[in-house]
């Protein structure tokens, strides 16, 4: 492993996620509507605060300190982020921005982790026994159904789901990540009622990503079958089943593994919409719900944190590649 | 003996006998089928050298592949030991894969990237119980320097850490490490350096002189495949037009008195 390219890697990282701080800043400070004057002469016309009261609401909600320099502001901002605080909301003033972040994300994670895993297991499963059936009656129907599958957009399937399982059947709860008659802890209940309440979020999940899945493993099964080292394996009789794994599976799937960590990263952004559907209390309906209250520090704090996860994402792609493909190893 | 008798006998002590072996292709959007082997005819002894000139496009890499069984023809009797190849069922087709190698002609594309040389080699080994199982390491080591590769430098390398011409290497080894009676080259040497593609051509012949291989070389060039056979001891040039194999016969003959305009065209293509 070369340890120049691991340092390269997280150099580039950290300043993307620099400029990323960056841009959320300007965003917030710079844009013709400045959420944070409005904030501040609200403060203001309110006529509670005085000039210093003033400048520690500011401070408390936002890390600025008016009356200050830009630049100053800037830095000032930036080193709270860095300490890891990204102020208070505006809705809960008692609650800091990354104490919303913490009760939320874990709920996120869980919905994004299981489903990502689930839905590659399956697409690559399916994938590999369609490629060695390419041109088949039931490789045919099955990739239209795939394609269709795949076209459909995140939050139409998550509707289709809500409407017809939830709404309709009454099979499953539409809302929330757990009954209110459940204490949360580790109990049997709790957990039964966690699984319930994500069945729908989860499936939502994978009937969007299964198709690009199946659809993709199965284009790189036929691609590997037709390498030269594969006919070479038949001709010395190397055994099915080990020619299914370890020359056409292991090739095949190392192109699918770069998406796949890439793709936990994505799902941050879908979480957005799927969380929102089924009013799941991740960090995706936090935003949407802070975007309809103005809350903009938590605003800020959420974009932060979806994109340092797609960067981490890429980087644990990246990085764990060379483990996987001896090409790139050196 | 009737001709009808001896065509009989020859076709069941032959290791290989073609008759009139033809492969055409479907291509969509085509009235009429692309035929790439149009009646083929040849036959082939234990042992015996031969090698199969044609320009591109001429339809040898085809025929090779209906030798080592990767290409059905669409008529025709392909034989193997008198038995028709392409109705060998279960161990028994196994068995003739196993008795039939094929080298291919890139060798960047014939290796598995993903599994080191040892692991490509050892589990034919053991599929076909050639060696013990403590003794699998040593034979791979073995079929290495064989083929002139130190094994301690390459036995755990990865495909991609070689180069071309080593790697042409790998898969010669790969190929004789089951044994076969027969194997097809199909231009094994197309893609490596120029300086190294006679040790290769070489090293095809050594196998031949120490295991009794017999070998259909499959090359463009009249040179080199004049080379393969003299250097060999002699042995069947055969030279393939458009599907059709328009000339065949000891090299020394064909070379010195061609009878097909083709045949000559090549020949003189080379002496220019």
């Amino acid at each position: 492993m070369k340890y120049g390219y691991i340092l390269r890697r997280i150099a580039i990282l950290v300043a993307t996620l620099y400029t990323v701080i960056t841009i959320t800043f300007i965003l917030v400070r710079l844009s013709p509507y400045d959420p944070y004057a409005y904030f501040l002469s609200q403060e203001a016309s309110m006529g509670i605060a005085s000039p210093s009261q003033l400048a520690a609401l500011a401070e408390y909600y936002y890390n600025l300190i008016p009356n200050q320099p830009i630049y100053i502001q800037y830095f000032q901002y930036l080193i709270s982020v860095m300490e890891g605080n990204f102020g208070h909301s505006l809705i809960y003033p008692q609650m800091t921005v990354a104490n919303i972040i913490a009760t939320r994300l874990p709920w996120t994670l869980y919905i994004v982790i299981t489903s990502t895993v689930i839905s590659f297991f399956i697409g690559t499963y399916a994938g590999q026994r369609l490629g060695y059936k390419r041109g088949g009656k039931v490789d045919g129907s099955i990739v239209t159904f795939f394609t269709v599958l795949h076209s459909i957009p995140i939050y139409g399937m998550g509707l289709i789901l809500l409407f017809f399982i939830s709404l309709k059947a009454g099979l499953l709860p539409s809302a929330g990540a757990y009954s209110a008659n459940v204490a949360p802890g580790p109990n049997l209940p709790f957990i039964i009622s966690v699984i319930r309440h994500s069945i729908l979020p989860i499936s939502t999940f994978i009937f969007g990503s299964v198709g690009g899945w199946t659809l993709g493993m199965r284009a790189n099964t036929i691609s590997v079958l037709g390498e030269d080292y594969v006919n070479a394996a038949e001709l010395r009789g190397i055994p099915t089943s080990r020619i299914a794994s370890r020359y056409v599976g292991r090739n095949a799937i190392l192109p699918q593994f770069t998406s796949l960590v890439i793709s936990i990263g994505f799902a941050f952004g879908g979480a957005v919409f799927v969380e929102q559907i089924f009013t799941y209390p991740g960090i995706g309906q936090m935003l949407v719900t802070s975007v309809g209250d103005g809350d903009y520090p938590v605003i800020m704090g959420i974009t932060i944190i979806i994109i340092a996860a797609v960067l981490i994402s890429v980087l644990v792609a990246d990085l764990t590649y060379q483990f996987l493909d001896p090409r790139v190893r050196k | 003996m009737d001709e009808l008798q001896e065509v009989g006998i020859q076709a069941k002590t032959s290791l290989l006998y073609f008759d009139n072996v033809s492969v055409h292709f479907e291509i969509k959007g085509m009235d009429k089928p692309l035929i790439a082997v149009d009646g083929v005819s040849f036959s082939m002894n234990d042992g015996e050298l031969a090698a199969l000139v044609g320009e591109s496009g001429s339809g040898k890499s085809t025929l090779g592949r209906v030798v080592v069984g990767l290409q059905k023809p669409t008529s025709g009797k392909a034989l193997f030991r008198g038995k028709d190849i392409y109705k060998l069922k279960g161990k028994a087709f196994l068995e003739y894969r196993r008795s039939v190698q094929l080298v291919h002609q890139d060798p960047y594309a014939a290796l598995n990237p993903a599994l080191t040389i040892y692991e490509s080699l050892a589990p034919a080994l053991r599929r076909w119980n050639i060696v013990d199982k403590k003794d699998t390491r040593k034979a791979v080591s073995s079929m290495l320097e064989f083929v002139g590769l130190r094994p301690e430098n390459y036995i755990d390398k990865y495909p991609n850490q070689l180069s071309g011409g080593e790697r042409q290497r790998i898969c010669v080894a790969r190929a004789l490490s089951v044994r076969p009676k027969l194997v097809v080259a199909d231009e094994p040497v197309t893609m490596i350096d120029v300086s190294l593609r006679l040790s290769i051509v070489d090293l095809l012949l050594n196998s031949k002189k120490q295991f009794g291989t017999s070998y259909i070389f499959i090359t463009h060039d009249m040179a080199l495949a004049r080379y393969f056979l003299l250097k060999g001891g002699g042995g069947k040039l055969m030279v393939m037009e458009n599907g059709k194999l328009v000339e065949m016969g000891d090299v020394e003959e064909v070379i010195n008195n061609p009878k097909h305009e083709y045949t000559k065209k090549l020949i003189e293509s080379v002496t220019e």
